[in-house]
């Protein structure tokens, strides 16, 4: 019954994620060594900053309302500061991890820094997707959908192709929901410009001229 | 999905949901307020048809007088959906507020999805009958390791007690007689333990009460020619389990009295709603056939006259002639022997209670109320009218048993209290955790007190919230307190005058002493006991008996609803279908990515792998 939202939104949600997963780290096991590793660092990113949050609960003492909502503010600011700077930790101990590795394994080839920052982001990402986005998969488990007080059916859809859920709390969803997909555009076509692909390269990929690319650029040797 | 109003509740409306068993998956009630003014009793018109004792005789099937006209049975009806009892106003409005916000389709068309839906969780074990799930429980019990139980006797305790305490260990000589004054406990509703039964039970079971305190008052009791027996029946609703049990018991010789002992039978029926004083002494016609029976009936009947006469409030009247008995207790002793019986009651023939056995049969359907600016403990002392005219009612009783008895003295002191009437109805119909009721029971039984008025249904588990307070309201009632330990009080084996054999002593709670802080705990020793009060059906594991009672209650899991929202199956299949989209779309895209990777990512080149 809605077993069927329950799988339909999981795909949305994690298609991607599984799609990558299986035809680039699935291959390598130092690659899923290096994603699950990513995962777990951003996992204690989040139960350091969620005991920075706590703390700052208990010490304005639970009062309600604005002072609630600012405590809650300088949460999300501290968790995403610490979140970087446990990117910025693991980059640091993938370097360290690197040497030591070549040193251990000198004829096979080392993971390239591009490929580790890959590789990390996306066990970043999936962690940080699950966790976000599992309450709401479970509780579409039941025979029921959202909207006894006043939200939108479309919400397991909508929520599963835009992760993050300020769509719940505020009520002009509408521009909410267009913000947050422009947002996801910007983001994929910004990463696969840092990735190192261009207009040109992508060009040549979808025109199928690329054994004539590779060959130019060898010939240039 | 039905949710229906508690006025529109009746049976040709359940006849029609009933036929159309396809489309209606369940049915949720509200309670009518107020009760509906032309009656409504699920019982049957003839109750406890076939188990009395005019099953084969010209009075059987209520023939000659319909006990309860306004039955209509459906207690009896098989339904294949759940039916919810919705007690509480704000629940009701929940349900109605979903309703009309997603139910209701905007100019006449069809509403819209998302759907308001409801979901009622009851499933049961057991199936068919009594036969088939004791059968399949018995094979469970035998033969498996983790033996599944689908169904459960209706069982408990009856309570009695003797004026006189006799030996519990042995049985009573066949020249002693015992005068045995009964009344039934429970009660029952449609609705799963809801059984108020405030005339149908409750009030017979004060009156008796009252009257055991007001015999036990007397001095003179240890010089009585004759005992008397107090019993209270628990499961008279379903076919009389205890007493068919007691008679049972006797026959076998398992309980101290045996049915030779039994002097006379006086048994209240309901006697709340009496009509201009008029209280109606019923007598069975078929064992009066028998002369001496005859002579011993008459005799009783003027005892009770003669004692009536003293009280003017309480106008004793004999129905007609040759009219059978009410459905009562006294029928199951008929059946086994014949005894010289009455039972006093406030309706000459058909019942004056206008909700036997409903949800309605509450302290408003006896007239007990209270002054709303009353304090709890204030509404303890306020007599009202119903709890006067009950202990009118005890008292005739308590005397006339005394005379029964063979009491010569006069009886104007013989005298029921009022207040205590008035405790005791408070407390069952009203509300059961008051300071009273605490004082009286022990420590540990302080949580089947509960919230409001206590329900009287008989349930598997035993012994109930009525059993055990009754049985200690007889204690505090009819017992003495002794200057016992605690200790002592719970083993007095070892205490020199004290004999376990001859009385029960329990160690209650007491009242709060002065300041309010602690409770002043004390021993009462009483000859109020429990006995055992299991269909003999189940004893003797003919579970398809017509002689005993055989129900029996199924088992479940859990019992709950909850109201929802469901979307359009079409809304589901989309998701569903762009979930699988997205999946396989990023599938194929990253497969052909991963492929041209070195074309589409340009690695910054190495320093050192210079091109020339």
């Amino acid at each position: 019954m809605t077993a069927a939202v329950f799988f339909g939104c999981a795909f949305i949600a994690f298609g991607p994620a599984l799609a990558l997963y299986i035809f680039t780290i699935a291959t390598e096991p130092l690659r899923i060594i290096f994603l699950i590793a990513g995962a777990f660092f951003w996992l204690v990113s989040l139960l350091i900053s969620s005991l920075v949050w706590f703390m700052a609960e208990t010490i304005t003492g639970h009062r309600g309302g604005r002072v609630q909502e600012y405590v809650l503010v300088f949460g999300v600011l501290v968790s995403v500061i610490i979140q970087e700077a446990f990117r910025f930790a693991y980059y640091k101990l993938l370097k360290r991890a690197n040497e030591g590795l070549k040193a251990i394994n000198p004829d096979d080839a080392a993971p390239s820094l591009r490929l580790l920052a890959y590789v990390s982001g996306l066990g970043f990402g999936i962690m940080s997707g699950v966790f976000s986005f599992v309450n709401t998969l479970s509780d579409s488990l039941g025979p029921g959908t959202v909207g006894i007080h006043g939200d939108s059916p479309q919400f397991f859809l909508n929520s599963g192709c835009v992760l993050p859920l300020q769509t719940l709390v505020s009520p002009h969803y509408g521009v909410n929901l267009a913000l947050a997909y422009a947002v996801l555009v910007l983001m994929g076509v910004w990463a696969f410009f840092v990735a190192g692909g261009s207009g040109r390269t992508l060009k040549l990929c979808l025109l199928c001229q690329d054994k004539d690319f590779l060959l130019f650029s060898q010939r240039s040797r | 999905m039905v949710l229906l109003e508690g006025k529109l509740f009746t049976r040709p409306l359940m006849e029609k949901l009933k036929g159309r068993t396809k489309r209606i998956a369940g049915l949720a009630v509200s309670v009518a307020k107020p009760s509906p003014p032309e009656g409504f009793s699920p019982s049957g018109q003839c109750p406890n048809d076939g188990f009395g004792v005019y099953s084969s005789s010209e009075f059987a099937h209520c023939k000659v007088v319909q006990w309860n006209p306004l039955g209509n049975g459906l207690a009896y009806e098989d339904f294949s959906f759940p039916i919810f009892l919705l007690e509480d106003e704000n629940e009701t409005n929940v349900i109605k507020q979903c309703y009309r916000d997603h139910n209701l389709g905007r100019n006449g068309s069809a509403p819209a999805f998302p759907l308001c839906a409801m979901q009622l969780f009851s499933h049961m074990h057991a199936v068919t009958s009594t036969v088939t799930c004791m059968r399949r429980s018995s094979i469970q019990s035998t033969f498996s390791i983790n033996p599944e139980i689908v169904c459960d006797p209706l069982s408990d305790y009856n309570v009695w007690s003797m004026l006189k305490p006799i030996n519990t260990s042995g049985t009573l000589e066949p020249d002693d007689k015992v005068v045995v004054a009964a009344t039934r406990l429970d009660s029952r509703s449609f609705f799963w333990n809801v059984a108020p039964g405030a005339e149908s039970a409750v009030a017979s079971f004060v009156t008796q009460l009252a009257a055991a305190e007001a015999l036990q008052k007397i001095p003179s009791v240890a010089t009585l020619p004759h005992n008397v027996m107090f019993v209270f029946f628990q499961g008279e609703t379903f076919d009389y389990i205890g007493s068919s049990r007691m008679v049972y018991d006797m026959e076998k010789g398992k309980f101290p009295v045996k049915l030779e002992n039994i002097h006379s039978f006086v048994e209240l029926g309901q006697v709340a709603l009496r009509t201009s004083q008029d209280l109606w002494m019923h007598t069975d016609p078929m064992s009066q056939k028998n002369d001496s029976i005859k002579n011993q009936v008459e005799q009783l009947l003027t005892t009770l006259e003669t004692v009536g006469a003293g009280v003017p409030a309480v106008v004793l009247q004999r129905p007609r002639q040759s009219q059978p008995l009410p459905p009562s207790s006294l029928q199951r002793f008929l059946r086994a022997q014949n005894i010289s019986g009455v039972v006093l009651t406030d309706h000459s023939a058909a019942f004056q209670n206008r909700y036997y056995q409903s949800i309605y049969d509450t302290a408003e359907n006896i007239n007990v109320s209270y002054p709303p600016h009353l304090s709890p403990e204030e509404d303890l002392d306020f007599v009202t009218d119903t709890a006067q005219a009950l202990a009118d009612v005890a008292t005739v009783l308590a005397r006339a048993l005394y005379r029964l008895a063979g009491g010569i003295a006069s009886v104007d002191s013989i005298r029921a209290d009022p207040k205590t009437v008035n405790r005791l109805l408070f407390g069952f119909l009203v509300k059961a955790n008051n300071s009273w009721f605490q004082s009286l029971i022990r420590q540990d039984l302080k949580p089947y007190l509960g919230g409001g008025p206590l329900q009287h249904y008989i349930a598997v588990s035993s012994p109930t919230n009525t059993t055990y307070v009754v049985q200690y309201a007889l204690a505090n009632l009819t017992g003495t307190v002794i200057d016992l330990t605690q200790e002592q009080c719970q083993d007095p084996s070892k205490v020199p005058n004290e004999n376990k054999d001859l009385y029960e002593y329990s160690w209650v709670q007491g009242p709060l002493n002065s300041n309010g802080t602690s409770r002043l705990p004390h021993c009462v020793r009483s000859t109020a006991r429990l006995v055992r009060a299991l269909s003999p059906a189940f004893e003797l594991r003919q579970w398809s008996s017509t002689e005993y009672s055989t129900w029996t209650e199924s088992r479940w899991k859990d019992i709950r609803a909850r109201i929802f929202l469901v979307a359009s199956k079409e809304l589901e299949f989309i998701t569903l279908m762009v979930g699988f989209g997205i999946l396989i779309f990023s599938l194929i895209a990253t497969y052909c990515i991963n492929a041209k990777a070195n074309v589409l990512f340009l690695t910054p080149r190495e320093p050192g792998a210079v091109s020339y």
